[in-house]
């Protein structure tokens, strides 16, 4: 039997035996783990953009995220992202002493938050551009393949 | 009666975080636990009242 790309016999039966017994639940926690990282690497965008408009406190970032986009984002998560976001000197707070309630910390963009946050979201539309078609030309695959099969 | 518990029982588990943030500056710690506070407070009263 010849192999390619020097693979041994071993090395391919140990291939296709783990791709046999990958089951529905490891890939289930391989799509959860991605999607994790996917929302992590992009939580700052979404913070930045939900700024975009006017100033926000924290649980109203994490409403306008949830209503505007279906982001779930654990409450812990906000606060050191925010904190890091002003260390970085993209936002700015202040504190609000509301008639009613308690006092609230507003966060809105800098000019300079402003400009890295147009530069991301160009980088993001390409980045998403590339990546439909790339999905487009799977899509047409599945489509070929159905046809065959 | 219910809000007076629930602020206690926020206040202590605040005292606690506080504690644990002593590494940090205690002017940053007093803001991190007056927003936390805020945040919580507002959570609790939007559960128990919604809309």
């Amino acid at each position: 039997m010849a192999l390619d790309r020097g693979w041994t016999l071993d090395t391919l039966l140990c291939y296709v035996y783990c791709m046999a017994n990958i089951g529905e639940g490891s890939i289930d926690a391989e799509v959860a783990r991605w999607e994790t990282q996917l929302r992590k690497g992009s939580l700052g965008l979404a913070v930045l953009a939900t700024l975009a408009e006017s100033e926000l406190y924290g649980l109203e970032i994490l409403q306008r995220l949830e209503e505007a986009a279906g982001f779930s984002v654990p409450e812990g998560t906000i606060y050191p992202l925010l904190q890091r976001l002003k260390d970085s000197g993209f936002v700015e707070a202040r504190w609000v002493d509301a008639q009613r309630g308690h006092p609230r910390k507003y966060y809105r963009l800098t000019g300079g938050g402003r400009r890295f946050l147009q530069r991301i979201a160009d980088r993001w539309s390409e980045f998403a551009q590339g990546m439909d078609c790339l999905l487009g030309q799977l899509k047409k695959v599945k489509h070929v393949a159905r046809q065959a099969g | 009666m219910w809000r007076d518990k629930r602020v206690e029982l926020v206040d202590a588990y605040l005292a606690q975080v506080a504690v644990d943030l002593r590494a940090i500056p205690s002017s940053e710690v007093e803001e991190i636990v007056r927003e936390l506070r805020g945040h919580i407070l507002e959570r609790l009263e939007s559960e128990r009242d919604p809309g």
